[in-house]
C-alpha cells in the first residue's frame, strides 16, 4: 500500500544523536535514513549544525519535532514555523512532522507532549490549526499518535476515533508509533487491536519503534532499552497493514554505543511484510 | 449554570497544576476557584485508570517535566552546583524556574536567564555574585558552541597586513565569541569543576575570561585585563590605535606588559579564531 502523498518507504533509520556523531561522520554506517529533533538544530551554528550538513548530504533526514504544540490555544508561532521551513530546506527533509499534543499554553512550554481531550471541539480546533500550518509549510504535517498516561471524563470518543478522524479531516499523515499504541493501552486497559483497526493506513508514512520502562502500575514511554516482544507483535502487524513503511527506532536515554543501537534497529527486518503472492 | 469547559480553560488548568510545586492535589485545590473546577469536579474530569487514580496519572506528566527541567540544569549549571551544593542548588532552580518558566522551543534555552535571576534576585545565598559569574559562564559555553558560524581570519592574513598599518585595523571578532570581567577566579573554579575536583570557594580577585569556539571547541582563554580592555574596545569597531589607548587609559595599566609580546599574542588569537575578519 502506498501512503496517499507517495512519500517512500526509506527502510530503517535511526534517530541522529549527538553521542553518535562522531561515529556516524568516521563510518558511514549502514543505515537507510536519520530522524532529526527539529529543535536541537534550530540553532545559529556549530557542530550540531555542521555534522547535520554533513549527514544530510549521504542520507535522507526526516523531521521529528516536540514544540509544534499542535493542540495549545495559544496562536500559531509562525518565526518558529519559518525556523521550521529554513531546516527543512537546509537539510532537504523527506517530512516534517510532530506529536499529536500540546506542549503549554499562555506561551509557556512544558517540554512535555500533553494529551488533548478527544471531543468534537478539539478535533475542530486541531484539524483548523494543522491545515493552517500545512499551507504555511507546503507540506503535510507527519503526525505522532504520543503515549499518553491520563484519560479525561470529558473526551466524547476514543483516541483512534479522533485520531482517524484528524487525519481525514486535515489532511494530513501519521506517524504510527507503535511503542506509544502499547503504552497508552496498557495505562488505559485498552485493545490494541482495535487502536489499530481504526487507522487508515494510507495515511501512515513512518513508524516509530522503541524501547520503554514498565513501572509495574503504569509504563513510561523513555525510549530505553530494546523493544520488548509485545511491540514487535504490533510493529509486524502495523507492516502487513501497510505493506511497509520508513520504520525509525527511538533510543533517546542512556544512549549506548552505535552499534548495539544498529543492531535493534535491524532486528526490524525480520517482522517487515513479505507479500504471499509471488510473481 | 455551570462554566463550560472550553479547551482554553481546560489546558490553563492543567498547565497550571502539572506546573505547581503544591503537588497535582494541592494545586487543584489552590486553582479550583481560579478556573472553576473543584476537587469533586477532578474526580470525573481525570478518572481513575485501572491501577492508578487520576492525581497519580496526571502527577506522571508533572513529575516528569520537573525531573526533565532539573536534568537540563543540573547539567547546564555544574559549576554553581558545586558551588552552593547540590541540594541547594535544587531549591534555587526550582525557584527560578517557577520566577522564568520555560516559553523557548528548545529545552537548551532553559537556564539561559538563570544567571542574571542569581544576579538580581533577592536570595538568601552565600557567594551570590560568585554564583551568577558561574552561570554566566557555563552558559557562554553552551550559547558559543551552538554560535554562528563565520570565516575566521587566517594567520597567514593577520602577518599580511602591512606592519606599519596596524595601528589602523579594526578586527571583527567571531560573531560567536564572548568576553567576561568577573569579580571572581570563576573560569579557574570552572575548570576544576570540570576536572573532577572539589574546588574551595575562591576569594574576590579580578579575572578576565574569553569564552570562544575554535574547529568547533569551545575554550575559555584566560585574559589580562589589558588584554580585555583592548578587546572590548577592538569589538566595539574602533580602530587598533584607539583599542590601545583604551586599554592603557588607566594609570595603573600595565603598557610593558601588554606589549612585550603584543606581535605573538594577537597571533594566538588568530590562531583561536578570536577574529572574523581584519579590515583596515
Amino acid at each position: 500500500m502506498t501512503n496517499r502523498w507517495n512519500l517512500p518507504d526509506l527502510g530503517l533509520g535511526l534517530g541522529l544523536r549527538s553521542p553518535h556523531y562522531d561515529y556516524v561522520l568516521e563510518h558511514e554506517p549502514d543505515v537507510a535514513w536519520f530522524e532529526i529533533i527539529s529543535e536541537s538544530y534550530l540553532i545559529d551554528g556549530g557542530w550540531a549544525l555542521h555534522v547535520l550538513d554533513r549527514v544530510a548530504e549521504r542520507y535522507p533526514i526526516a523531521m521529528h519535532g516536540v514544540s509544534m504544540s499542535i493542540g495549545t490555544t495559544d496562536p500559531i508561532d509562525f518565526d518558529y514555523l519559518e525556523q521550521l521551513k529554513a531546516l527543512a530546506k537546509r537539510c532537504k527533509a523527506v517530512w516534517l512532522g510532530d506529536h499529536i499534543c500540546w506542549t503549554g499554553v499562555a506561551g509557556k512550554n512544558t517540554h512535555d507532549l500533553l494529551p488533548v481531550p478527544y471531543t468534537e471541539e478539539t478535533l475542530a480546533h486541531v484539524v483548523e490549526r494543522v491545515r493552517i500550518v500545512q499551507d504555511f509549510l507546503e507540506r503535510p504535517l507527519v503526525l505522532e499518535n504520543p503515549s499518553t498516561y491520563v484519560e479525561f471524563g470529558h473526551s466524547s470518543m476514543s483516541e483512534q476515533e479522533w485520531i482517524a478522524r484528524l487525519l481525514e479531516e486535515a489532511d494530513c499523515a501519521l506517524l504510527l508509533d507503535v511503542n506509544n499504541v502499547f503504552v497508552t493501552a496498557r495505562n488505559h486497559g485498552l485493545d490494541v487491536r482495535a487502536w489499530l483497526d481504526a487507522i487508515p493506513y494510507d495515511r501512515v508514512v513512518q513508524v516509530h519503534i522503541a524501547g520503554h520502562t514498565d513501572k509495574g502500575t503504569h509504563i513510561i514511554d523513555t525510549h530505553i532499552g530494546p523493544v520488548i516482544d509485545e511491540v514487535w507483535s504490533i510493529y509486524e502487524d502495523v507492516m502487513r497493514r501497510t505493506e511497509n513503511c520508513s520504520t525509525l527506532l527511538e533510543w533517546d536515554a542512556e544512549i549506548p554505543a552505535f552499534q548495539v543501537v544498529a543492531e535493534e534497529l535491524a532486528k526490524a527486518e525480520a517482522f517487515r511484510y513479505r507479500s504471499s503472492v509471488r510473481p | 449554570m455551570k462554566k463550560e469547559l472550553t479547551l482554553d480553560r481546560f489546558e490553563n488548568w492543567m498547565q497550571a497544576v502539572i506546573l505547581s510545586p503544591l503537588g497535582v492535589k494541592g494545586a487543584v485545590a489552590h486553582y479550583a476557584d481560579e478556573y472553576g473546577i473543584s476537587p469533586a469536579e477532578f474526580e470525573s474530569l481525570v478518572p481513575a485508570g485501572p491501577e492508578l487514580t487520576g492525581s497519580d496519572r496526571l502527577g506522571i506528566y508533572a513529575r516528569m517535566i520537573g525531573l526533565r527541567f532539573m536534568e537540563s540544569m543540573d547539567e547546564d549549571f555544574l559549576g554553581v552546583a558545586a558551588l552552593v551544593g547540590k541540594e541547594r542548588f535544587r531549591e534555587l532552580a526550582k525557584q527560578y524556574l517557577c520566577d522564568h518558566p520555560s516559553r523557548a522551543h528548545s529545552l537548551n534555552q532553559l537556564g539561559a536567564g538563570f544567571a542574571d535571576w542569581l544576579a538580581s534576585s533577592t536570595l538568601d545565598l552565600e557567594h551570590q555574585e560568585l554564583a551568577s559569574e558561574l552561570a554566566r559562564l557555563e552558559r557562554a559555553i553552551l550559547d558559543v558552541y551552538d554560535g554562528p558560524d563565520a570565516s575566521s581570519l587566517s594567520v597567514d592574513d593577520l602577518l599580511a597586513l602591512p606592519r606599519e598599518r596596524w595601528i589602523e585595523t579594526r578586527f571583527a571578532p567571531s560573531p560567536s565569541l564572548q568576553l567576561f570581567e568577573c569579580a571572581y577566579p570563576a573560569s579557574a573554579y570552572l575548570s576544576k569543576v570540570f576536572a573532577g575536583e572539589t574546588p574551595g570557594t575562591p576569594e574576590p580577585a579580578a579575572s578576565y575570561v574569553c569564552v570562544h569556539r575554535s574547529n568547533w571547541r569551545v575554550s575559555r582563554t584566560d585574559l589580562t585585563r589589558e588584554e580585555y580592555l583592548l578587546l572590548r574596545a577592538l569589538f566595539r569597531g574602533v580602530p587598533l590605535a584607539s583599542a590601545f589607548e583604551a586599554a592603557l587609559a588607566d594609570d595603573s595599566a600595565d603598557v610593558e606588559g601588554l606589549m612585550a609580546s603584543i606581535a605573538e599574542t594577537f597571533e594566538s588569537w588568530t590562531a583561536m579564531q578570536f577574529f572574523r575578519s581584519a579590515e583596515l
